[in-house]
């Protein structure tokens, strides 16, 4: 169970998050949508560690992360992908996705996931020389090998094809696993409708409100 | 061998060390204009121990290096907030602190007649540890290129495992490396420490190579040449930094018959080299695609 309890970010005395709450049970598939600049990305980066809230805390099991830093909620399990691929350029896809399973049971879930995802031939490639839906393929398994408690997506659609978009909607829902929470960020509802369960709105200075209940701002 | 070799090789060994300790510090992403300052400090350590304290070779060695690498820490924990080019002033400002300790600490005593031990600005003279255990050159350069093939087999074994892709990839992106669970800040603190140790290490050889040492020895000059060797070199494996070494010195002592010209041709050799391969010579993409090839055929 992972929750973040009245989390408030503001940037030079702009509020960009006011008091959002929201609750996770394992195997959850949320969705989140809204607008450009009422602070997506930044619920993002409070809910994985690469920012730290003004207010609120966030919870993991009953443990508070709140003021961990990033790397100590990867550690506990909040995984994330970034809106624009992120990978080594100077070492080969193989090699990082092996840093990012360390325990053996992760290098066996590692193994079938790159089997299922038909990424074997990439593996001795370096990430330039990848193409973009593999890679995004690649950073879900990253995120995927050590069974996390949550996974964060930010904008996975971004650069692909409604094709690409299928398939990787398809990949992502044959491998989630029933432990795994997961939370999109996105702006591509038929993709959204796919993968998630329930979709909830951001607005702007409302936080997150049920999907449906539409109330101008 | 000839004298003349094997002291340029030997003078090549010690400074591979010099080198290998800016290596260390590059993989986590920073700069360091402060290594020649642990090399120092770990010259004079060294120094003190075998000649003044009569301490054997092997514990004055490794007090070098733990002396190199306590500095290089508080150096480490002292920048814990500053990366980038505010590191790089730092460990600048750090290594001329220690140099001007070194320029004012005096404590020399009388040993058979010889005044031993640092004398300011004069230095540490009649370091006699060489000639008391009656080495030549050779031998010297035999030990010297032991102690280096030791610390190569441990870097290798480092670069096989992987902490050292985690040190790259907070070296290169930190953010990923974050979100990878790790540590940013520990694999920055470990890799300055142990270039700290690295760097004390070669001093020690240094001074008990030399028998001189004198602050004026390890100015910014010197650590710039570390650093320099570890860039042309290139940062895809400890190897590199040596090449770096070989290539610098190596071609400059090849080429004394042509007296000043050879500086031309070594500036114009890094600047092709910068231009053509600005990674250095051996890259990181180099050295992980031979890696991967050598496993398809292995497999």
């Amino acid at each position: 169970m992972y929750s973040l309890h009245g989390i408030g970010k503001s940037f030079g005395g702009i509020d960009v998050l006011t008091d959002i709450s929201l609750t996770l049970k394992p195997g959850q598939r949320l969705g989140i949508t809204g607008a450009n600049g009422v602070g997506k990305s930044t619920l993002i980066n409070v809910a994985t560690g690469f920012l730290k809230p003004d207010s609120g805390h966030i919870q993991l099991n009953n443990k508070t992360l709140t003021h961990q830093p990033a790397w100590a909620f990867a550690q506990a399990g909040i995984q994330r992908t970034f809106q624009s691929t992120r990978f080594l350029i100077t070492a080969n896809l193989g090699e990082q996705l092996l840093l990012a399973a360390r325990a053996p049971e992760s290098k066996k879930r590692l193994a079938k996931l790159i089997e299922l995802s038909g990424l074997q031939a990439s593996l001795h490639l370096f990430p330039d020389e990848i193409p973009l839906p593999m890679l995004r393929k690649a950073e879900v398994i990253r995120g995927l090998a050590a069974s996390p408690e949550v996974l964060f997506l930010d904008e996975p659609s971004a650069g692909l094809t409604a094709i690409e978009l299928d398939q990787f909607g398809v990949f992502l829902q044959q491998n989630l696993g029933q432990k795994t929470a997961l939370v999109v960020v996105e702006h591509r509802f038929d993709f959204m409708l796919m993968i998630t369960d329930s979709v909830v709105e951001m607005q702007l200075n409302r936080g997150l409100v049920e999907k449906g209940t539409d109330v101008k701002t | 061998m000839d004298m003349y070799l094997a002291s340029v090789l030997t003078n090549m060994t010690l400074i591979a060390f010099l080198a290998l300790s800016a290596y260390l510090v590059l993989v986590v992403g920073e700069v360091s204009f402060g290594q020649q300052a642990f090399f120092g400090i770990g010259a004079y350590i060294t120094a003190s121990a075998t000649a003044l304290a009569g301490a054997h070779v092997f514990w004055g060695l490794l007090a070098g290096a733990i002396g190199g690498a306590s500095c290089a820490l508080v150096l480490g924990l002292l920048t814990i907030r500053l990366s980038g080019i505010y590191f790089a002033i730092s460990t600048l400002c750090f290594a001329e602190l220690l140099r001007f300790f070194l320029l004012h600490l005096r404590f020399t005593q009388s040993v058979d007649g010889r005044i031993i031990g640092p004398d300011g600005p004069e230095g540490f003279s009649n370091i006699r540890w060489i000639f008391e255990n009656n080495y030549q050159v050779t031998d010297f350069l035999l030990l010297a290129v032991t102690c280096l093939i030791i610390l190569l087999i441990v870097l290798f074994s480092l670069e096989r495992s992987p902490i050292m892709l985690g040190a790259r990839m907070v070296g290169n992106d930190p953010i990923l490396a974050q979100s990878q669970g790790l540590n940013p800040t520990r694999y920055r603190l470990s890799f300055i420490t142990l270039s700290g140790a690295v760097a004390g290490f070669g001093g020690g050889l240094f001074a008990l190579f030399n028998t001189h040492i004198e602050p004026a020895m390890f100015g910014v000059m010197l650590g710039i040449h570390g650093l320099a060797y570890a860039v042309i070199g290139g940062l895809g494996s400890a190897i590199g930094p040596l090449l770096g070494v070989f290539l610098d010195i190596g071609l400059l002592e090849s080429i004394r018959s042509l007296a000043a010209y050879r500086m031309i041709i070594f500036g114009g050799l890094v600047a092709l080299l910068l231009v053509f391969r600005p990674e250095g010579i051996i890259s990181p993409r180099l050295v992980s695609h031979l890696k991967s090839r050598w496993r398809n055929r292995h497999v």
